[in-house]
């Protein structure tokens, strides 16, 4: 479709669905389930080097002209986020950052209010920040009125590819907040990122249902598939669902 | 940022075409949405609307209404202090040039009329003025606040444009709640409506009520008189202007009228340019409820008792009881004319009863404005 | 001379560059990220920033991650 761009900072995407690196029980599968997504938005996360292992670093197998979205993963409070978040820019891969604050080990569940915190202060450094969220409408406006560039509000808790649990609050995101709306965790089949996409979600970001697919580059396919489908059936607006039945007794018959 | 930004957007649209060019399965598919988009909007007002869809808008207003609303009607009674006017609007009996009594009230007066208010079994009240800095300058309202807040939960007022320092002193003075109708939202013809006097500017009008949201008044009522311009124009920028109002402030609770213009002193100079009929109010009531489901919708004793009692279960969330147009009039003999000819003179039992009639349970006392020490 | 690094107790070579760390442990010195003592080293100076006895040095890169 000409002229569906999605702005997101200063970038200008024609994919709308952002891919994860984590969890590939083969990362050199990596570069081709990029490629098979359609994927220009790739988050990685960002750790210590083991110094025994001689791994292949991760970004060597993501293509240069995608863009790089460091998550703050590991971050259990605002500062350890902002400071993840300025080693990440270091590295010399750009300004997009994943704020991710959570200091729940057992769903993990971010921290909405430390979140906001970290966005005030990264914000004003230059980055591009986007925002891994509890769906709460206050909260979510609160971080746009930090400044960030798009929220990304859960489906459902990391890992568990439950799916679209969060639909209602999310949906009320859509409406109420003038910034893309990115679904992101939970997602487990495309159908539900279909699902996001139809809603007005502006992408859907999905990790662990491809990397623990059985076949994950023709998982990726089918996602980036779904998400194109999804957008198209938002854009052409939807026919007249009808569940009007004819009153017995009309309320406007007082009129004639 | 102001509303008037929206309404240039929409100035000069082509309504004529646009209802020329709807038909059934548009307004149809319109009312399916979810979430109404601005055109939608406008679909749900258009003539084939009216003539085909009525029953099913009224329908789907009724279950949203009942679903945010619950089957409850919140009352409340006006009080004029003062007619003192120096606008000359031509349609309003307050008109400068009328020749009619002109008085305000003192603040015995206003103690006997809050007395006799609270005795009605009124809790909220509204207060009018004519516009005259001169006779009733921002600090007289106050005073008069601070009497009456002796006898009423909630306050509201609906008198001429102020600064915002002057709407924070006065909800500092006990208001919290302001309503101020736009008259007409058509820029053009809204300075020959009125001629002379401080309401003669347009964006002044415009941009007060979002003065009252920033001053963080807990709800604030807007609308425009029909009947001074195209209905459905009138009623498009209403819903757009109470969508701008939510959209900004979240914390300020909508509400909007649909006053039809009545007989007044002065009748035969001025014509109105479209009729309202009942099927316009109806239509007007149910369009703004589908597209605004959270709403407040105000109907006052402007209408006949047999067409309020309709309206119920339509969409109208408030209604005024006991009303007196005139100056005082609450404790005994009115001090002057009315502004405008009352059609519902059902005092607050007789309403109480109407609206029981009908399935609803009368609201006198929503809330209190509670005063930290 | 002892340094930390990476959370770990290790000795190095004194007057030791950071691209001189990064070359002797096979690392390549794009992607990477230099912190000592809590200040991140901007690359540009990874071959001028000697490393300092007791200094604590994190070296990180990315990984994959969601």
């Amino acid at each position: 479709m000409q002229e569906d761009y999605l702005k997101i900072g200063d970038k200008i995407l024609t994919s709308r669905l952002f891919v994860g690196t984590g969890k590939f029980g083969d990362e050199s599968v990596i570069p081709k389930m990029i490629e098979l997504s359609g994927a220009q938005i790739i988050t990685v996360a960002m750790r210590r080097i083991d110094f025994s292992s001689q791994e292949k670093n991760v970004v060597s197998y993501i293509p240069k002209s995608c863009i790089l979205m460091p998550n703050t993963s590991g971050a259990r409070n605002a500062q350890e986020a902002v400071r993840i978040a300025r080693l990440a820019k270091a590295a010399g891969c750009g300004n997009f950052v994943k704020i991710e604050v959570i200091a729940d080990n057992k769903y993990l569940l971010p921290d909405n209010e430390q979140t906001i915190k970290a966005i005030d202060i990264l914000v004003k450094e230059g980055f591009t920040v986007l925002p891994y969220m509890s769906p709460d409408l206050m909260s979510a406006r609160r971080m746009r009125d930090a400044g960030a560039a798009a929220i990304m509000p859960l489906g459902a808790p990391i890992g568990t590819n439950k799916g679209f649990k969060t639909r209602e609050l999310v949906k009320i995101m859509i409406d109420e907040i003038d910034l893309p709306i990115v679904v992101d965790a939970g997602i487990g089949k495309p159908s539900e990122a279909a699902e996001a996409m139809e809603m007005g979600a502006a992408a859907v970001l999905v990790n662990t249902a491809i990397a623990t697919a059985g076949n994950s580059v023709l998982m990726a396919e089918a996602f980036a598939d779904a998400v194109k489908a999804g957008r198209k059936a938002y854009l052409s607006g939807f026919g007249a669902v009808s569940d009007l039945a004819n009153a017995s007794s009309p309320l406007t018959g007082f009129l004639r | 940022m102001s509303f008037y930004e929206v309404y240039k957007q929409y100035k000069d649209f082509d309504y004529d075409d646009f209802f020329k060019n709807t038909i059934k399965s548009d307004v149809l598919r319109a009312l399916s949405l979810d979430k109404k988009d601005n055109l939608s909007f406008l679909r749900m007002l258009s003539p084939v609307a009216q003539d085909e869809c009525l029953e099913d808008m009224a329908q789907q207003s009724h279950k949203l209404t009942l679903q945010n609303f619950g089957k409850t009607i919140s009352l409340f009674t006006p009080l004029y202090l003062s007619n003192i006017c120096e606008n000359a609007c031509i349609y309003c009996g307050f008109n400068h040039y009328n020749h009619i009594k002109r008085s305000k009230l003192t603040l015995q007066e206003v103690e006997k009329e809050g007395q006799a208010i609270h005795d009605m079994g009124m809790r909220h009240l509204i207060i009018l003025t004519g516009e005259s800095r001169a006779a009733t300058p921002p600090t007289y309202i106050a005073d008069c606040v601070r009497v009456l807040k002796k006898y009423v939960s909630s306050i509201c007022i609906e008198v001429y444009s102020l600064t915002n320092d002057e709407y924070e002193m006065l909800f500092d003075a006990g208001v919290d709640a302001f309503t101020m109708f736009q008259e007409t939202y058509n820029e053009d013809i809204y300075p020959g409506l009125h001629p002379e006097g401080p309401k003669h500017d347009y964006r002044t009008r415009v941009d007060s009520p979002e003065k009252a949201c920033k001053a963080n008044y807990h709800s604030v009522n807007i609308g425009a008189l029909l009947g001074l311009d195209e209905w459905r124009r009138e009623v498009f920028f209403t819903g757009l202007h109470a969508k701008y109002l939510q959209d900004h402030y979240p914390n300020t609770d909508i509400a909007v009228s649909l006053p039809r213009i009545r007989p007044c002193v002065g009748d035969g100079l001025f014509q109105p340019k479209s009729i309202v009929d009942d099927k316009a109010i109806v239509q007007a009531m149910v369009a703004l409820r589908c597209f605004l489901p959270r709403v407040g919708i105000t109907v006052s004793t402007r209408e006949s008792p047999e067409f309020r009692d309709h309206l119920m279960g339509l969409g109208v969330t408030k209604m005024s009881a006991g009303s007196v147009t005139e100056v005082g009039g609450h404790s005994g003999d009115a001090k002057s004319e009315g502004q405008f000819e009352i059609s519902d003179d059902r005092d607050t039992s007789a309403m109480a009863e109407a609206i029981k009639h009908c399935g609803f349970q009368p609201i006198y006392k929503d809330w209190d404005v509670l005063n930290y020490v | 001379m002892r340094v930390l690094l990476n959370g770990v107790e290790n000795n190095v070579e004194e007057d030791i560059s950071v691209i001189d760390l990064l070359n002797q442990n096979s690392l390549p010195a794009d992607a990477t990220v230099v912190e000592i003592n809590g200040s991140i080293i901007d690359p540009s100076r990874f071959a001028d920033e000697k490393i300092l006895e007791n200094d604590a040095i994190e070296v990180l890169r990315f990984v994959g991650g969601g």
